[in-house]
């Protein structure tokens, strides 16, 4: 039970029938966080953080101040969360510290609801060394029109799973399915490689019709990675605008339809329920799928927990970079870091934004990092943990050295992951790309046909901000 | 011979009414079977290994979590606020409407099923907007603004009047005005006419409007409405409690969503096995209006 | 004597008029409040750019933009063409057809078998939402998750999919029709069961059967029911949307007007909201709601249901 859990509860007996804390404390600093409870350190990270600093430092301020973290389980999505941030932050009533994917900085920076942390890298790591720790290209994603406006939380990689044992039936050797990840790594097996094998497989009845490839079921920006493995640019962090390649619009829209129609995809796998999702893909059932990283812990733990859970993983599944669509072409993944931003005078009601950075930096420490790393799969953001990660110490930990392991395997793949862009529009340019995709997709148009609509559409909603190469 | 007749009429009508009503009894029947599951395929609980299983009582261990119960008071009190707040507005104007003259009647009438028309859950983000009005002004911010529950539950009132109303309007209407003319010509007031004489005379049909807002408010309106304007949603209502286990962000136990499904469920039911008939009065009003 | 009734009448009318406002006055704050205004407001919002990135401080007004890109949208066509549908099926099929047929068969089944199967058809109604749909994506499942592939195709030798992907159409009228038919249930039965005992008894005395007593007594004496009903639903029907959000979020084509215009003001994936866009889809679904209730009540001579007041003839 997290601190935050015993504090509700507290709450609960101290005030029935009155469902808000005050909000406006003002001697009160607030973080709010998305998490599920295996990432409940996100947000619990801080009351720890806040002893070491009331420790370390002496001012008066500190005396009449509390912290309150609050992760919020009852917004249904990322989404939701945003949008009660927003209502929020528009009433005043907003937190001072909030938890969000790096693509929110433009946005909430245009309409003044955060406030940059420093004009430069150095700048920062020069008032708070705590900083120094953090991997260099994360800064990428934090870093918006010059300025630093967010601090890194926790960050991952979104592989291409495939299954060991239906390599092997398929006739692989142990020797080539161990080495997969390495020629992925160096464009030696592509996507059209990977169709191919998925087709046979299903040919031979390995796996069932359908099952050869599953990408992820829903909306999301790992379909990117198709149109990136194709040579599509995103952004221009110098320009600061976002950026179409045609050439490889057309190919991964080309790629989504091929997927179907060779039978290694059903033309129905988007829309899918999770529970389905994960089910068949942690028991075996499918060739290669498109996962997160912090999937890996969920499957071992809710889908497989009798019949072996990490042990069945690390015996069926493998996992590797995102072919390349190109042969010869490295292969990469996205990142998604997932940061801390803090709010300004009139989203929180309150200036607490130094005392807030403080914090921040406290909460940069390998201590804290690892141990939210470690019990949510997720990867750190420190350079040290890109080499070792601690043994576990805790005994709760014990259960959790097969993760340090996935983490470990895993790690390679922030050498050539790359993120989505800081700019203001990027929600409607991926809109767009959806949309059109899914056309595509499932054979409503052809998929040059649905690039061409989707170009259009580009041009006629971004105007200025978008660069057609 | 009629009698025989007679019965497999009977017989007949119950299984259309069993093939019709199918989907509900299976898929409720899946819903049961699953809060006592690890996993199922189809309506048989399964192991990981897809045989016959997987038998599990934690997916009910949210009973021993002080906060369902709090929730559930929430909700209780939710419900009943909307209810109250439905009946006795929609008393006064349904009988403003059914009894006296003004101009603008009929357009107020006409307006008042018009409504229905604005859908309340897409002008959410201007209702935001009045809410924080509301929010500015002293006093009563504080307990009808935005992020009280005193503001989500007069929003949801608002959205269930058009229907009250109308309704009201039709018990009135069925209500002979003896009584209550000789009351007004004695010199009594309309307010007490209303809530002495009339009121009374009605109360079958308000019994009935009273259940009806009283299982919307417990039901729907307990979701989206808190949802949207409530910053501290894990403790305001059932609905609200339930997105904790169904966020994209965890693992979804779907055995344990049914089981706070089906706990939220067996209260409105025990209320309308109690209630029906009342309940089925709800429209006996109209009918002769138009007859 | 009769000079003394006109007196009368007129002080009464008078007085009627500001008695009337005090009965009216709380109903009409709330009506202003939560229904005209925001209706007002979201007129404003969509003539602006308003949206996440220019917060509700740094947006500009846009005059009728944001009406012109619905219109120039590639999906606009196509989204308005698959809420009418859905709403008509969805209102013929479950609203006031399966309505009326379970309003009259639980009437003459026995009443315990009636209370029972009504009881049976509220469940969804008072059921969460995110509960009664999952409800229905693991009836509709593929294999082996599946309750119908299960029980009806595999013995049949169908092979299993998961079919709210292969007609979604029908998947989401299904889902909503099984909540809104209880609605009409309620209504008719109320209806029926007031009609008086005589009436009956006469058809029965005559010889009608149990199909002529339908067709003769019930049903003209449920023309206004029906008539509320189907206004009522029509208008419900048009801006429902929070099963479809739950079972497909949009997916295989079934994103309905109001959905759309919800995902785009207020819930999607990037948590990217363009509130001015949102509002001109609101703002036209409301003025499609409003054109449509007027044709129906047109139709349906309103005058007639809106009778003068009792007390108007003292």
């Amino acid at each position: 039970m997290g601190v935050a859990h015993l504090l509700a509860i507290c709450c609960l007996f101290s005030s029935p029938g009155c469902a808000s804390r005050a909000p406006d404390d003002p001697n009160q600093l607030v973080i709010w966080a998305f998490a599920s409870q295996a990432e409940h350190w996100r947000a619990d990270n801080a009351y720890d953080a806040w002893m070491t600093l009331k420790k370390e430092t002496s001012l008066e301020v500190f005396r009449s101040m509390s912290v309150s973290a609050v992760n919020d389980p009852a917004s249904l999505s990322w989404g939701d969360y945003k949008k009660k941030f927003v209502m929020a932050a528009e009433a005043g009533m907003g937190p001072d510290i909030i938890l969000s994917g790096h693509e929110d900085i433009a946005i909430w920076a245009q309409a003044g609801y955060i406030v940059p942390l420093a004009d430069s890298i150095e700048e920062l790591t020069a008032r708070h060394p705590e900083f120094e720790g953090i991997l260099d290209r994360l800064w990428t994603a934090c870093t918006w029109r010059g300025k630093v406006w967010a601090i890194p939380q926790d960050v991952e990689c979104r592989p291409m799973y495939f299954s060991k044992t239906k390599l092997k039936e398929l006739g692989w050797s142990d020797d080539a399915i161990d080495h997969l990840p390495e020629r992925i790594q160096y464009g030696e097996f592509t996507l059209d490689d990977m169709i191919a094998t998925a087709e046979k497989a299903v040919r031979r009845g390995v796996v069932a019709p359908g099952h050869g490839y599953w990408p992820r079921p829903l909306i999301g920006a790992d379909f990117l990675q198709f149109y990136v493995a194709y040579g599509g640019r995103l952004y221009d962090p110098d320009l600061d605008k976002l950026v179409i390649t045609e050439e490889a619009l057309i190919r991964w829209y080309q790629f989504q339809r091929r997927c179907v129609t060779t039978g290694v995809t059903p033309d129905d796998l988007i829309g899918t329920a999770w529970r389905i999702w994960h089910d068949t893909v942690a028991h075996n059932r499918v060739l290669f799928w498109n996962g997160g990283s912090w999937h890996y812990a969920d499957w071992a733990e809710n889908y497989l927990s009798d019949v072996g859970g990490a042990r069945f993983l690390r015996e069926h599944i493998g996992y590797a970079l995102i072919p390349s669509g190109i042969r010869g072409r490295p292969a990469g993944t996205l990142s998604h870091p997932v940061v801390y931003m803090i709010t300004s005078a009139s989203a929180s009601g309150k200036a607490h934004q130094r005392l807030s950075l403080h914090l921040l930096a406290k909460m940069t420490t390998p201590a804290l990092n690892d141990r939210h790393a470690l019990e949510s799969t997720h990867l750190g953001i420190l350079k040290h943990q890109m080499y070792h990660l601690p043994p576990p110490s805790h005994p709760r930990f014990a259960m959790l050295s097969q993760r340090r392991d996935f983490l470990r395997d895993i790690s390679y793949m922030l050498r050539s992951n790359y993120f989505l862009p800081n700019h203001a529009l990027y929600p409607l340019y991926f809109d767009i790309l959806w949309e059109n995709m899914l056309m595509a997709q499932t054979g409503k148009t052809t998929p040059e046909e649905a690039a061409r609509t989707a170009m259009d559409e580009l041009r006629a909603e971004l105007g200025e901000e978008l660069i057609i190469e | 011979m009629e009698k025989l007749s007679e019965w497999t009429t009977r017989i007949a009508l119950v299984l259309i009414l069993v093939v019709v009503t199918l989907p509900i009894l299976l898929g409720y029947a899946w819903l049961l079977i699953s809060t006592f599951s690890l996993r199922t395929f189809g309506l048989m609980p399964v192991n990981a290994r897809g045989e016959l299983g997987g038998f599990t009582l934690r997916n009910w261990s949210f009973l021993k979590d002080p906060l369902i119960w709090q929730v559930t008071i929430n909700t209780l009190v939710f419900a009943l606020g909307i209810t109250v707040g439905v009946v006795f507005l929609s008393a006064l104007a349904g009988y403003a409407l059914s009894r006296m003259s003004f101009p603008g009647r009929r357009f107020t009438l006409t307006l008042t099923l018009l409504l229905h028309a604005f859908p309340s859950i897409t002008l959410l983000l201007a209702i935001y907007f009045v809410l924080r009005w509301i929010s500015a002004v002293p006093i009563i911010g504080g307990l009808l603004g935005y992020n009280t529950l005193g503001g989500v539950t007069l929003v949801s009132t608002a959205m269930q009047l058009p229907l009250g109303i109308w309704l009201m309007k039709g018990f009135f209407d069925n209500v002979p005005w003896d009584m209550e003319r000789a009351a007004l010509i004695d010199g009594c007031s309309r307010l007490r006419a209303w809530w002495a004489i009339i009121l009374p005379q009605i109360r079958p049909g308000i019994f009935a409007l009273a259940i009806f807002s009283f299982i919307q408010g417990w039901g729907y309106y307990s979701f989206l409405i808190p949802y949207s304007f409530m910053i501290d949603q894990t403790r305001s209502t059932i609905s609200t409690y339930l997105n904790n286990m169904i966020s994209t962000t965890s693992p979804v136990n779907y055995g344990q969503v049914a089981a706070v499904g089906l706990f939220q469920l067996i209260p409105v039911l025990l209320f309308f096995l109690l209630a029906q008939k009342s309940l089925l009065r709800i429209f006996s009003g109209g009918t002769k209006g138009a007859a | 004597m009769s000079g003394n009734l006109r007196t009368r009448k007129a002080h009464v009318g008078r007085r009627d008029r500001w008695e009337a406002m005090g009965f009216l006055l709380p109903s009409f704050l709330l009506v202003m409040l939560f229904f005209v205004l925001p209706v007002v407001i979201t007129g404003f919002l969509s003539a602006t750019d308003m949206s996440s990135s220019t917060g509700f401080r740094h947006w500009h007004w846009v005059g009728l933009a944001n009406y012109a890109k619905i219109l120039n949208s590639p999906r606009a066509m196509s989204r308005l063409w698959l809420t009418l549908q859905y709403v008509a099926l969805t209102l013929v099929f479950f609203n006031v057809g399966m309505g009326l047929l379970l309003a009259i068969l639980t009437t003459y089944v026995s009443p315990r078998m009636g209370t029972l199967f009504r009881a049976v058809w509220l469940l969804p109604r008072v059921t969460p939402t995110v509960v009664y749909v999952m409800m229905w994506i693991f009836l509709a499942a593929d294999a082996p998750y599946g309750v119908i592939n299960q029980l009806f195709l595999e013995p049949l030798g169908i092979a299993p999919r998961y079919w709210v992907a292969a007609h979604p159409l029908l998947a989401i009228v299904l889902v909503n029709g099984y909540i809104g038919a209880s609605f009409g249930m309620i209504i008719f039965t109320s209806a029926i069961q007031s009609i008086p005992v005589d009436l009956f008894r006469a058809a029965m005395v005559d010889g009608a059967s149990r199909w002529k007593q339908i067709r003769h007594v019930v049903l003209p004496l449920l023309r206004w029911p029906l008539l509320f009903v189907i206004v009522y639903q029509t208008l419900s029907l048009l801006t429902s949307f929070e099963q479809i959000l739950i079972l497909t979020d949009g997916a295989y084509n079934t994103e309905v007007w109001a959905l759309w215009a919800y995902h785009r003001a207020l819930n999607n994936y990037w948590g990217y909201f363009q509130w001015g866009f949102g509002a001109a889809l609101a703002a036209l679904l409301v003025l499609i709601g409003v054109l449509l209730s007027v044709i129906s009540l047109r139709f349906f001579r309103l005058k007639a249901l809106i009778q003068r007041p009792l007390i108007e003839s003292l």
